[in-house]
């Protein structure tokens, strides 16, 4: 062996280096992973943590029956694409494409083509594919020279209002539902009521994601458990909510009327069974009424105020028969007219007529204002105490506030406390028979309900359950006794049943019905004079299959229809609001399993006529 | 034991037919199973941290682990071959592996031979053979050729034109052929490798000092310009740069200390499954191992690879003759410092250069030669002397260094003392 010429002592320098070199790096690895370890950690998580939030579906909403779906919420395709990944020629002819296939024209064809032969990477094209289209679009990007590139379908939740309502080119319900707007938000009605419920709460979800933006694997976990959003089921029978609107379409025709409202309401449970307006819309097409018209949304029953005429003529008996200084069978005396307030205000019939031989009922059959404003100023000693009375009545009734209804932008209508608002004699007077207050077509239901189910104050309602709860009615309580219940019931049969334009145009036959119209004059503001010849026409009234067992109210309004004939005291309307009410009430009473068989509240026996 | 020791001259080259038997013993099996366990801990992290990634883009979870198994069967091979053969038959191979180095790293340039991946040429691809690296074979060719110069040399090593100017003229064109492709951290290991085989021969340590200020001058001038610049600011302050060049180093951090003392466990990875760190399985795995396995688990590889510089030192200073001790030497610090280099770089006390691990990256042509290196490093281990066995008297070092002459025929190599027992 021969002597080495390398070093030894070199050859340990070298490893004396790695040894150092493998301390430095010890170190320095418990430097990261000890010293530094939390906030390293915490660095980490936040880089990596990414948080999403899932909407749950919205709620369907079903008719009584719960067989019927008005409401649900469908996935539609949303056509997106990505100009950027195409050639200028291919991006013309995927446009040209599109637009055949959309078959658009004009300004949307030449707005899709700017789009499309862009430079951008993500335009959207177009929304609320029906399914057909997205199955062409996806058939056509499929292939080896497909006829169309570089687009996307993304599927975006959409509320769909399968029901056709009663008049053409509307949904069902259309004012009673509302709609749901992009966000996902209801908007009037009982989308916008019954929000929460129907949208749920969300669930948030947090997830670690990559680098690139990718969510890792089995990374996702709740962080914020959300709700699903819960199902309705409404009051009103889908049935008998089509043969409604289709009334009123053919009231609003006929009377060339500005709009025409109705509902119909269960007088002891305060279930709406049908509930519509028309003009109303097509719920799946609401942005284009958002874009021409959008006070077409407005609820003309919750949210649409007027004055009710000598509907109100029935809270002005009320408060006299509860205040017993007149009877049903009481003799009145007419006049021309009522000289009031030092001779400064006069108070006229309609017809500017005076009739003879009158009793109490009958001048309210006859719609004397002349007595309903006597009877009225006589509610108290002073003036002053008579309108506290009338108006105690009005607000015991409900009007003035809101009744509570379970659909969105309900108006409270305005009455004048008279403890605030001094009341001349002429306007005791003109409360009387229905002038200078606003009510809502909502609270005469509520009240004429009251007077006809023995005297609670039920509050109206269109849920019925939400999810598989039932909801629970509102009782506000007696406001009246039985027996003035039974007055009441018997006044409005007397209406009917005295009255021959009344009786031949309202009664059905093998049915007992009761109610009081209204005719009211508008005031015009711009021209501070009362409206020529326009009148909002109203009924409230009830049908029953057993006389004196009210079963169904029935609240008609017609604003503003053009008369074909209208003289002093002597109009004619090719639909009167008795006459729709009686289309709608038959309509109504015939539809099978709506009206239950054993009344919850019977009337006392001893008012049954 | 046999009393029989051949003599043997330095320049001594064996005959096939040879009837002179060598002293052989067991290999240092130390080496073997610090090799071995560092090659099992790098297939399981590679597994580990590839499986996600090769998932998602291969829709196949051993993508990228199942070639590595297939190179480590075939690095264990040749390291088997290695082991077996004399490691003094590598003399004869030395000048023509090197050459083979030499012309596969110009090859490297050829369009159409090569693979350029992320604008740097280091992969040489000829017909259908799989891709091969062949800086990581000249990485073995010039630690081999350098052991074979230098114990050809003798003393004659510490001299300017004998020794240093020569080293130069070997060491700097594979340098430079590296540094061109460009990859910087490779031809560090490579030079750094080459410094301390110098080193270890005896080299003039003023030269050696020169050298280094002039290589060290020449690093700083390469990093004043371009993304190099860049990566020493990211080094120095990879806070400032989060998303961008510092990115790399603080993935690797947030790795470690997602780790801790204990590791979240194995497949448990964050940055590895979710992709923050691209090079999981290569250049940064080692970050990997520190999530995985925790700090006993880094601190274990750690251990190994100081266990095997160790016993690759010991095995350096009982080789029977200058040319297995200086090619110990070289295969042991070429690994160790590309190890303790890829460390430090994880670590943050090294700047981001992207070379692998040895035995753990992801990467064939690294595995394979890796592994045949240690089977030379084992055939060396076989023929260890015991200290004061073997002769270490200073060899003929001629009259400038002041000392007496030794015994025996001037300007030769002396004659060795017998064995013990002998």
């Amino acid at each position: 062996m021969l002597g080495r010429t390398d070093s030894r002592v070199r050859t340990l320098v070298v490893l004396l280096v790695f040894v150092l070199a493998a301390s430095s790096i010890g170190v320095r690895l418990a430097y990261w992973q000890i010293t530094r370890r939390d906030e390293l950690t915490a660095m980490a998580a936040h880089q990596s943590a990414v948080t999403y939030v899932v909407q749950p579906t919205r709620g369907a909403i079903y008719d009584r029956s719960g067989t019927v779906t008005i409401a649900t919420t469908v996935s539609r395709d949303q056509l997106a694409a990505d100009p950027s990944t195409l050639t200028p020629a291919r991006r013309a002819s995927v446009a040209a494409s599109l637009v055949k296939l959309l078959g658009l024209k004009g300004d949307k064809a030449t707005q899709l083509t700017t789009l499309m032969t862009s430079e951008k990477q993500y335009v959207v094209l177009a929304r609320n594919l029906t399914p057909e289209l997205s199955a062409q679009i996806r058939a056509l990007s499929h292939g080896t020279s497909p006829e169309l590139a570089g687009l996307m379908l993304e599927p975006e939740a959409m509320r769909y209002y399968p029901q056709t309502g009663g008049a053409p080119g509307t949904s069902l319900a259309a004012h009673l539902l509302g709609f749901v707007n992009r966000a996902g938000a209801g908007q009037y009605g009982v989308e916008q009521y019954y929000q929460d419920t129907l949208a749920g709460t969300p669930t948030t979800w947090s997830a670690e994601h990559d680098s690139l933006g990718n969510t890792v694997p089995n990374t996702e976990r709740v962080v914020e458990q959300g709700s699903a959003g819960q199902d309705l089921t409404l009051t009103i029978d889908a049935s008998l909510q089509v043969a409604v609107e289709q009334e009123i379409l053919s009231a609003w025709i006929a009377d060339r009327a500005k709009s025409v409202s109705a509902m119909v309401m269960d007088p002891y449970t305060g279930e709406v069974y049908a509930y519509g307006s028309y003009p109303s819309y097509n719920a799946n097409a609401y942005q284009t009424i958002a874009n021409r018209n959008p006070a077409t949304f407005t609820d003309p029953m919750a949210s649409g105020v007027y004055e009710p005429g000598s509907v109100f003529k029935m809270l002005t008996a009320q408060a006299a028969l509860g205040a017993g200084i007149i009877a049903l069978t009481t003799p009145v005396q007419d006049a021309v007219k009522l000289t009031l307030d030092g001779g400064t205000s006069i108070v006229q019939n309609a017809d500017h007529k005076a009739r003879p031989h009158l009793t109490f009922a009958d001048a309210i059959a006859y719609s004397r204002n002349v007595v309903a404003s006597m009877t009225a100023l006589r509610l108290g000693s002073t003036t002053k105490a008579a309108a506290s009375k009338l108006y105690a009545t009005w607000s015991t009734m409900g009007f003035g506030r809101r009744t509570g209804i379970d659909v969105a932008g309900e108006a409270a209508g305005i009455v004048r406390d008279p403890a605030k608002v001094v009341y001349r004699q002429v306007d005791v007077a003109n409360g009387s028979f229905g002038q200078g207050v606003a009510v809502t077509p909502i609270q005469l239901a509520q009240a004429f309900a009251a007077m006809v189910n023995g005297g609670t104050l039920i509050q109206p309602h269109v849920v019925r359950s939400v999810g598989n709860v039932e909801t629970q009615g509102v009782n506000h309580g007696r406001v009246m006794t039985p027996a003035l219940s039974g007055q009441l019931v018997k006044l409005m049969q007397h209406v009917i049943s005295t009255v021959p334009l009344y009786r031949s145009r309202t009664q059905i036959p093998g049915f007992e019905v009761g109610g009081k119209t209204g005719t009211a004059q508008i005031w015009d503001a711009t021209t501070s004079n009362w409206k020529p010849l326009l009148f909002n026409y109203s009924f409230a009234g009830y049908i029953a299959r057993t006389p004196g067992h009210p079963d169904l109210i029935v609240v008609v309004r017609i604003e503003e229809a053009t008369p074909t004939v209208a003289r002093q005291g002597d109009i004619e309307l090719p639909v009167f609001s008795f006459e729709l009410f009686r289309r709608i009430a038959h309509d109504a009473i015939s539809t099978p399993n709506l009206i239950p068989d054993d009344r919850a509240m019977p009337l006392p026996p001893e008012v049954a006529p | 034991m046999s009393a029989v020791t051949p003599l043997l001259r330095a320049d001594f080259r064996p005959r096939a037919e040879a009837t002179l038997r060598r002293e052989r013993h067991e290999p240092e099996y130390g080496i073997l199973v610090a090799v071995l366990a560092l090659a099992a801990v790098g297939i399981l992290m590679v597994y580990s941290s590839s499986a996600m990634k090769a998932y998602l883009k291969f829709d196949d979870t051993f993508a990228i682990v199942g070639p590595q198994i297939q190179w480590a069967i075939l690095g264990l091979v040749a390291m088997a071959l290695t082991s077996l053969a004399d490691y003094r038959w590598l003399r004869v191979l030395s000048i023509p592996l090197f050459a083979i180095g030499i012309v596969a790293l110009i090859l490297v340039f050829v369009p159409g031979l090569n693979v350029v991946v992320g604008g740097s040429s280091r992969w040489l691809k000829i017909g259908p053979l799989p891709a091969v690296h062949p800086a990581e074979f000249m990485k073995l060719a010039l630690v081999v050729y350098l052991a074979h110069w230098f114990a050809t040399r003798g003393t004659a090593v510490k001299g300017f034109r004998t020794g240093t100017l020569p080293f130069i003229l070997i060491a700097a064109p594979v340098a430079a052929l590296v540094l061109l492709e460009p990859d910087l951290g490779t031809a560090s290991v490579l030079a750094i490798t080459a410094f301390t085989v110098f080193f270890v021969a005896g080299g003039n340590l003023l030269h050696l000092g020169a050298l280094s200020v002039v290589g060290a001058a020449g690093v700083v001038r390469l990093f004043m310009q371009g993304y190099q610049v860049d990566r020493i600011t990211a080094w120095l302050n990879p806070w400032a740069d989060q998303s961008g060049l510092g990115f790399h180093s603080i993935q690797g951090y947030l790795a470690l200390a997602l780790g801790g003392v204990f590791g979240a466990g194995l497949g448990e990875s964050r940055m590895a499954g979710g992709l923050f760190l691209p090079n999981a399985s290569n250049d940064f795995i080692f970050a990997i191992i520190g999530e995985e396995l925790g700090m006993l688990g880094a601190g274990l590889v750690i251990v190994l690879f100081l266990a095997f510089a160790f016993l690759g030192i010991r095995t350096a200073l009982g080789a029977p003759d200058t040319f297995g001790a200086l090619l110990a030497g070289g295969i042991t610090a070429w690994i160790s410092i590309q190890a303790f280099i890829n460390m430090g770089v994880v670590v943050g006390l090294l700047p981001v250069t992207g070379i692998p691990l040895p035995f753990i990256s992801a990467g064939g042509s690294s595995l394979v030669i890796s592994f045949a290196a240690v089977g030379i490093l084992l055939s060396v281990s076989r023929e260890t002397v015991e200290k004061g066995t073997w002769n270490d008297a200073p060899a003929d070092r001629g009259r400038r260094d002041g000392r007496a002459h030794l015994p025996g025929p001037r300007r030769r190599p002396i004659a060795s003392r017998p064995l013990r027992g002998g």
